[in-house]
Formats: C-alpha cells, sequence, structure tokens
C-alpha cells in the first residue's frame, strides 16, 4: 500500500515538474524566455555535482557570484582557481592530455590565447538562451561570451596632487607632465606589456586605435619616467603611497573595490580620448566533466542577475538591460566620454601573428626604454 | 665461545626483519627516485611527455643554453648565491661571537630573535620586508619624505642579496655558534696571555678556529639561495631579474607556453651542479671533524669582556634585529589589520578586519589553511615515524643496503623545491598508477616527506648515536628479533629526538610552498600556495593576513611542543639539517 502511494506521489511530482517545462516557460528563478528543455540540463547538472572554473579573478570578485549560484543550483558546488591569463590554458592543456580532472569554464582575458584555444578545438559550441540580449562584440565565435567589459582608467592621488593637474585624457596626460616635470618625474604607472597578457593587449589595442599619435604619447610620458608594474594592485598601491601620482591604463577590477575606503585619498577617471575595456572571454571546455554545470554557469553569468553580481565584486557589466541596475556598468561609464571613446578588445588576426607580436613589443620596449 | 656464536646467531636478521628493512630502504629509493626520472626523461623528449608523439632529442639542451635570458638567469643567480653568502655568513658570525662569546647586553634574548626567521616561510619575510623597505614601504617613505630621493631598491639584486643575506644568517650563527661553544677557551686564554688584545686574539684565535663551522654553513647558505623561489619571485619579477627557480616558475607557470623540454634540462642542469656542491660539503665536513677534535673538553667558556663597547655592540644588534626582522614583522600585522596603507592618511582611520574575513569566507583560502595543518600534523607524524626507520635501518641494522640507504637519504638536498614539487607532478602523469595521487594533498604530502627526510634523519641520528649498542645487544641476546628490539629499545629511547624532529617537520611542512606550487589544485592548497596566488592578484591585504595566521600558529605549535619538551635535554636543533628554503 505504502508502496503505492509513494509510487503514485512520484509520478505526481514527475508530472508537476515535467509540466512546466512542456508548457514552454517558468522554471522557478529563471527568466520565462529559457527554452523548454532547459530544465534537462537542470536534471543532468545534479550528478555531476561540481564545477570547476580556471579564472583570472580573485574570490572578491567572485564571491557575490557564487552566492547568487547557490541559491539557484544548491546542489552544484563551484571551485574557482585563480590563475594566470595564460595560465589557465597552459593549466588546462597539460591536465586534460594526461586525463587528469580539469577545468570545465575557462575565463581569461589574453586574445591571442583565445584564439589559440579555438585553433585547438578546446572550446565547445554553445547557443545560449541568453545570447540575443547581449550586444554582438560580447560574442566570439559559437564558443566564447564576455563575461564582462572592463575599463582601463585613470587613477591619482588626490592629495598628492592638485585638481588643475587630475588626467582626464591621455593627450592632456602629456602635456601636463611637460608643463609640470618636476610633479610628475618619475611618478607615473602602468602596466607591464612585456610581462602582462592585459598590459600588452591595452597597448595594442590602444596603439591601433591611435597609430603615430599615440606612440608619440607615450613617448612622452615614458621620457618623464613610467613605472611599469605587473598587476593593477600595485599600480593602486603605488599611487596611494604617493610614489606614484597617476596611473594610466588601471583595471577597473582592482580600482572599484577599493571605494569606499580610499575615496579620500584615490581619484579615478575614464580616459576621454580613448579608454581601454578588456573583454573577459568564458568557454566551456572539451574536457569538461561537468559541462552541464558549466552551461548553468555560463548562462547565469551573461544573464540579469549575474551581470549585476560580478558588478557588486567589482567587474563591470555590459548588457545592456541593467543599466543602471548594475553597481558598474559600461554604458553609464561610457557616459562621460562617449560610447566611441571606448576601445573594446576585439578578436584581431594580427594578434596571432609572432612576428607582428613581437615588432610591437620591440617598440614599446624602446618607447619605455627597457 | 658458545655465547659469540650465540650473539651472531642472534645478530642475524630474520625473515621479517628483513621484509620490513627492505620495505623502508625500497620506499626511500622510490620516494627519492621516482621524481627525478620523469625530468631526466623529459629533458630528452621533442615534446611534452604527456603527448602521444614524441622523439627522443639532444635539443632541449642545445635550445637552453643557445637561451640568453637562460644564460642571464645563470649569472644573476650566481651574483645572488654569491653575495647573499657573504652576507649571511659575515653576519651570522659577527653575530654569533658577539652573543655567544662576549658579554653583550639581552644576549639571551637576541640569540632568540636572530634565529627566528628559521621558523618563518622566506615568503613571509619577502613580504614583510616589501612593506617596510619595498618601493612603497613605510621606512622607504620615511626616507624619501625628509631627504627627498629614493633610499634604496630593494626590488634589485642587490636587495634581494639583503634579504637573502639576513634570512640565512642563522645558518651561519648555528653552526658558528655550536662551535664557539664547544671550543676550549684555554686557547684563546694563551693568546692573552702571550699578549694580544681581544680584537687579535678574535682575528687569530677564535675566527680560524671557526672556519670548518663557516665553510659547511657557508656551503649550506650559497645551495639554499641559489634555489630559492620565494625571494626573486617577490622581488625580482616585478622588475623581471629571475634566479633559477622563479625562472622555472615563470616557464612552467605563467610563461604563454609550457616549455616541459627547457623546465627538464634546466633542472638536470641545476640537479648536477647541486650534487656536486654537496658531496663538496660531504668532503668539507670529514675535515671539519679534524677541528673538532681539538675540543674534547667542554668547560664553561668564559665571556670575553668587551668594556664599553659592549653597548655599541648591544645598539648594533638591537638594531639589525628591529630593522631585519621586528619591524617588518610588524608592517606585515599593521598591513593586514587595513584597508590600504597610505601616508596621506592615518592608519588608524582605515582599520578593517575584511582581510581575515576574506580569508576565512572564501572557502579555497581557508581550506588552504586547514590543508597546511592537516600535512604539517599529520603528515609530519607520519613522516618523523619514517624517517626514524630509515635511521634505524642505516645505523642499526646489518641490512646489506645500509651505506647506500644514507647517501640515498640525505639526497634530496640537493633537490630544489620546485624541482620536487616538477618531478612528483610528472611522475603522477608518466606512471599510470600514481594518477590518482594527483591534486591530492597525500601527493603533497609525499613530496614534502621526500624534500625533508634529511631534517628528520639529521634529528634523529645524533641521538641514535648516543645510545649505547649494547642495548641492541643485549636485546637480540635474549631472543628478541630487529623489529622487536626497534620497538622495544630504540624507539622507546628516541622518544625525545623523535618528537624534536616532529616538531621541527611540523613547523617546516606548515611554511613550505616551493614544491607545492606546481603540485596544487583547488582542493589542495596550502597556505604558501595561496599567498602567492593572492600576491599575484595585487592584494597585499589578504596575502599579509595569511602570512600573520602563519607566523602564529607556527608560534603557537612551538609554543606548545616547549611546554612538552620542558625538562628534556633534546633541543631542536637546525645544525644538522640540509638546505631550508
Amino acid at each position: 500500500m505504502g508502496k503505492l502511494v509513494r509510487f503514485g506521489i512520484g509520478i505526481l511530482v514527475m508530472i508537476v515538474v515535467m509540466l512546466p517545462a512542456s508548457a514552454g516557460p517558468a522554471i522557478p528563478g529563471l527568466p520565462a524566455y529559457y527554452p523548454a528543455d532547459y530544465g534537462r540540463i537542470i536534471e543532468a547538472s545534479k550528478a555531476e555535482g561540481k564545477l570547476l572554473v580556471y579564472s583570472i579573478m580573485s574570490a572578491r570578485n567572485w564571491a557575490p557570484v557564487l552566492a547568487e549560484f547557490k541559491k539557484l543550483y544548491p546542489w552544484l558546488d563551484v571551485e574557482t582557481l585563480d590563475l594566470g591569463s595564460y595560465e589557465v590554458f597552459e593549466r588546462y592543456y597539460a591536465e586534460s592530455a594526461s586525463g587528469a580532472r580539469t577545468a570545465d569554464m575557462i575565463i581569461s582575458i589574453a586574445p591571442d590565447a583565445w584564439q589559440e584555444f579555438l585553433q585547438k578545438g578546446q572550446a565547445v559550441t554553445y547557443e545560449s538562451p541568453e545570447s540575443r540580449y547581449i550586444p554582438s562584440w560580447a560574442k566570439f565565435g559559437k564558443e566564447i561570451y564576455m563575461v564582462s567589459a572592463d575599463p582601463m582608467v585613470f587613477i591619482w592621488n588626490k592629495r598628492a596632487l592638485r585638481q588643475e593637474l587630475w588626467p582626464k585624457s591621455m593627450a592632456q596626460l602629456a602635456e601636463l607632465v611637460q608643463q609640470n616635470p618636476q610633479t610628475f618625474r618619475n611618478r607615473l604607472t602602468t602596466y607591464d606589456a612585456e610581462r602582462v597578457a592585459t598590459g600588452f593587449a591595452i597597448n595594442w589595442f590602444w596603439i591601433k586605435r591611435h597609430g603615430e599619435r599615440g606612440w608619440r604619447i607615450l613617448e612622452t610620458l615614458a621620457r618623464a619616467g613610467v613605472r611599469a608594474q605587473s598587476s593593477a594592485g600595485r599600480m593602486i598601491d603605488s599611487v596611494l603611497s604617493g610614489e606614484s601620482v597617476v596611473g594610466y591604463f588601471v583595471s577597473t577590477i582592482s580600482v572599484f573595490p577599493r571605494f569606499p575606503a580610499a575615496e579620500p585619498v584615490l581619484g579615478w577617471g575614464m580616459i576621454e580620448d580613448g579608454t581601454p575595456v578588456a573583454n573577459r572571454g568564458m568557454a566551456i571546455t572539451r574536457a569538461a566533466r561537468s559541462p552541464n554545470a558549466a552551461r548553468l554557469m555560463l548562462d547565469f553569468i551573461l544573464s540579469q542577475s549575474g551581470q549585476v553580481a560580478f558588478a557588486e565584486g567589482g567587474l563591470t557589466a555590459y548588457r545592456p538591460d541593467v543599466a543602471g541596475k548594475a553597481k558598474h556598468h559600461l554604458t553609464d561609464l561610457a557616459k562621460t566620454i562617449g560610447e566611441r571613446n571606448l576601445i573594446i578588445f576585439s578578436y584581431d588576426r594580427d594578434l596571432m601573428d609572432k612576428a607582428k607580436r613581437e615588432a610591437f613589443l620591440a617598440r614599446w620596449k624602446k618607447t619605455y626604454q627597457r | 665461545m658458545e655465547t659469540a656464536v650465540i650473539v651472531q646467531k642472534a645478530e642475524r636478521a630474520g625473515a621479517v626483519d628483513r621484509v620490513l628493512q627492505g620495505a623502508v630502504a625500497a620506499l626511500t629509493f622510490l620516494l627519492v627516485t621516482v621524481p627525478l626520472i620523469p625530468i631526466l626523461f623529459q629533458s630528452f623528449l621533442s615534446a611534452p611527455l604527456y603527448e602521444p608523439v614524441r622523439t627522443l632529442t639532444l635539443s632541449n639542451y642545445v635550445r637552453l643554453l643557445q637561451n640568453q635570458e637562460f644564460r642571464t638567469v645563470l649569472l644573476n643567480t650566481l651574483l645572488f648565491a654569491t653575495s647573499t653568502t657573504a652576507l649571511a655568513v659575515v653576519i651570522g658570525v659577527i653575530l654569533a661571537i658577539l652573543l655567544v662569546r662576549t658579554d653583550v647586553p639581552g644576549r639571551t634574548y637576541l640569540a632568540g630573535l636572530v634565529t627566528s626567521p628559521l621558523f618563518m616561510s622566506p615568503l613571509v619575510i619577502a613580504f614583510a620586508w616589501t612593506v617596510i623597505f619595498g618601493p612603497q614601504g613605510y621606512l622607504t617613505q620615511l626616507f624619501r619624505s625628509i631627504t627627498g630621493v629614493n633610499p634604496w631598491n630593494l626590488y634589485s639584486l642587490g636587495g634581494m642579496a639583503v634579504l637573502g643575506g639576513v634570512y640565512y644568517a642563522p645558518y651561519t650563527y648555528l653552526y658558528a655558534s655550536g662551535s664557539l661553544a664547544l671550543s676550549d677557551p684555554a686557547v684563546e686564554d694563551a693568546a692573552r696571555i702571550a699578549g694580544a688584545g681581544p680584537l687579535r686574539t678574535l682575528w687569530r684565535v677564535t675566527l680560524p678556529l671557526l672556519r670548518p663551522a663557516l665553510l659547511y654553513s657557508g656551503l649550506l647558505t650559497f645551495i639554499a639561495a641559489a634555489e630559492v623561489l620565494s625571494i626573486p619571485l617577490v622581488l625580482g619579477t616585478p622588475v623581471g631579474i629571475e634566479l633559477f627557480s622563479s625562472f622555472l616558475y615563470k616557464l612552467g607557470i605563467v610563461g604563454g607556453t609550457t616549455e616541459y623540454g627547457m623546465i627538464a634540462a634546466a633542472s638536470v642542469l641545476m640537479l648536477l651542479f647541486l650534487t656536486l656542491l654537496i658531496a663538496l660539503q660531504e668532503r668539507l665536513l670529514g675535515g671539519g671533524r679534524r677541528f673538532v677534535t681539538v675540543t674534547g673538553r667542554v668547560a664553561r667558556a668564559r665571556l670575553l669582556p668587551l668594556g664599553r663597547i659592549r653597548w655599541v655592540a648591544a645598539v648594533w644588534c638591537w638594531f639589525y634585529v628591529l630593522l631585519a626582522i621586528i619591524l617588518p614583522l610588524l608592517g606585515i600585522a599593521a598591513q593586514s589589520f587595513t584597508a590600504f596603507l597610505s601616508p596621506f592618511m592615518n592608519p588608524l582611520e582605515v582599520t578593517t578586519l575584511d582581510h581575515y574575513r576574506l580569508i576565512f569566507e572564501h572557502s579555497a583560502y581557508a581550506r588552504s589553511i586547514l590543508n597546511s595543518f592537516l600535512i604539517a600534523f599529520a603528515g609530519g607524524a607520519i613522516g618523523i615515524f619514517f624517517m626514524a626507520l630509515i635511521t634505524l635501518v642505516a645505523f642499526r641494522s646489518d641490512f646489506p643496503l645500509r651505506r647506500p640507504l644514507i647517501y640515498v637519504a640525505l639526497y634530496p638536498r640537493a633537490i630544489p623545491g620546485i624541482i620536487v614539487g616538477i618531478g612528483f607532478l610528472w611522475s603522477f602523469l608518466l606512471f599510470p598508477g600514481l594518477g590518482a595521487l594527483r591534486n591530492t594533498i597525500l601527493g603533497l604530502t609525499l613530496a614534502f616527506i621526500m624534500r625533508y627526510i634529511p631534517y628528520g634523519f639529521g634529528a634523529v641520528s645524533p641521538s641514535v648515536f648516543r645510545i649505547s649498542e649494547e642495548m641492541d645487544r643485549a636485546a637480540r641476546v635474549v631472543g628478541a628479533s630487529w623489529i622487536t628490539t626497534v620497538r622495544r629499545i630504540l624507539l622507546p629511547l628516541l622518544r625525545e629526538a623523535i618528537f624534536a624532529g616532529y616538531t621541527l617537520l611540523f613547523v617546516t611542512f606548515l611554511k613550505e610552498y616551493a614544491s607545492a606550487v606546481f603540485l596544487f589544485a583547488r582542493g589542495s592548497e596550502v597556505m604558501g600556495t595561496t599567498m602567492i596566488e593572492l600576491w599575484r592578484q595585487g592584494d597585499s591585504g589578504p596575502v599579509s593576513a595569511l602570512a600573520v595566521l602563519q607566523v602564529v600558529l607556527t608560534l603557537l605549535w612551538l609554543g606548545i611542543a616547549r611546554r612538552v619538551l620542558v625538562g628534556v635535554s633534546t633541543k631542536i636543533r637546525f645544525q644538522d639539517f640540509g638546505g631550508v628554503t
């Protein structure tokens, strides 16, 4: 008798679970436009249990996203490993080739490494239900989606620098530096393009926009003495301490979390003549052991709540329909300088050309006398 | 006549004894050689060892030796190791003479402080130094605000060598002070009677007697400095100066393409070089005993009165300890409790517990503390038990291969930590049965145990020598097997030495990071790898919080150990151990 009752209840539950799915919308917690069979991905993820992500973001950035994700899919344990832009790929290659447990999803900036990843056929094709809610530049091929669009901005020390010396554009900063050699001597800081993938990409795309004029501006700054750093955190520390007074091309992902604590000392602003915007790509890997969990994460990151959560963690959301809702949003940030002054990284074919890369780096090193 | 036969018969090992002895020796041999095989193999392979298509080649070596960067790295490493050694020996010997042979006020406190870096990870010390002496450091800023110029550059080969000198000075200090404490004061008295002043006595009598101790500790420092990862990683990489270990780290972890062949070839060359140095050290130690025999008597050496100079000496010592150790540690503690450090703001206005909260709230960071503790607590216990057995097989059995066993057990001194990590990682990839150990804390524990066999060996063996062999013999005569003798006689007598060794292994495992950087994954992270992970993000706050937690855990453990060891003659001896990084 009891068995029969339980069987009956089981059938009922199954019908209740299946009904909305077959009817179309309304999987609890998810937007109505998700496809009917999305429930199958969710079901399949239950057997996977664990999701491993190799990313270049810190625990601080991830925290709000993981908290929200856990509410939606409480059975999934998400582990994130914070590595370098290239390291995420290298580690994946070594592990997948030897059949070890490796990342189900990779998040990184390095555009050249992404192209290699695609060429090796390691990224899995996936059509996200969120696809039509994101701009076209936020998707590359059928595999890579953007997590966020993080501007590379100016920072400065408010106490060490009079207000009229706060930088607005690179061209204006170059003039300020020439007019006030004493103030700026050896007190500029930026990314090291030689050692940091992000630093390379920033310079590459900024020069792509400005050409020779851009090189001349960089040369002027370099002559004043620029400290090239390997992380944005160190640039901010340098400016906070007064060792440097201005940092340029500093990643907002490190700048935003410093506020409001650093407010009295630290200033920041978009670069009027071109703010590089890093497109942080993500893809599901061929060797994923939890491909369904990875799909859920990818869709969540692209979703409204995912974008808002990552913005909470210091990243910059770009999905148009969360503008004004997310703590940091590209559209809001672009208002002061205009959309056309955003230099969003692309998957430039030239980046794959070793000779061109090396020539560019050689010129960069010459410019900065390194 | 009869008894002699019985004794001989009894001393011959039984089958069970042989099996255990053989197992201990075989395990030691496997632990040390298995990680080295894939490195040697890979160094002759054209592609990564996991790739299906690969051929044997010498090109890795050719490419490596033609690589301009590698040559620069070798030169830098040589320069760094040489200047570090010179500085460490000078600092160490001055401190040893002042604190052991003269009447400098506050000697006992100073002695404790001077050796304290040994208990801390060089990673922690390096971070701490950047807080004080780095380009944005407290003292650097203070100096700059007064004089208007940048006083020094910590992020340079010179800066790294100074830090290395301070970090490794305790080796020389310990060896020299050990030797000084043993030396016969009559020799110095003779010099004084012959009319030599105190300085002349020091120069002509005391120092020459220290020569073997200085040579030995100098070589130890050189080897340690040649393989250290933390100092070049923290101070060198931001400005593009690479030393051997950070170069391997860059090639293997950070670089755009993983150069397995080059990594392996560089490792093999480094292993050869260090093996030569270790052999040299072995010879020197042999020669060193000649000097030690001069001093049979242990008379309490009379302290050399320095007169008024003693206050100058005291100020110098305290100044050194304050600048090199106390201030950096206070600085890193301050950083861990503030949102950021800036001369433009009162640090008290930005105090926060956020960095600690981040560590404890993020599961991976919190887990790294737990993992480090587990490996130190359980891995250390297993490790010291195993190492005590090695010592007993080596010195208290008739196992035919006991001599070679000693060499194998001591060989890890020649293997840099980062190579231990690479070797274990690759052997997990190469040997089918070992794949399951990959990315587990068991795999890490094995690597840590292998790396520090010489520590346990060194901690236990002096006490083994002190137990008269008549004890074993008596047991064997009444019919006990070797195993029973070990279990009932030797191990109980070695209790204190084993506990002291355990304390040492605990502290060492807790701070170990170099062999873990290639081996850890999500789930098997340790404190050292988490610090590096956070540091690479440029997140100095949480790094300092973790560093502070590591120091506190170590101090707590040492406090407990000291309480347990009260009244026990065995002290934790660092003199007997190989390279520490």
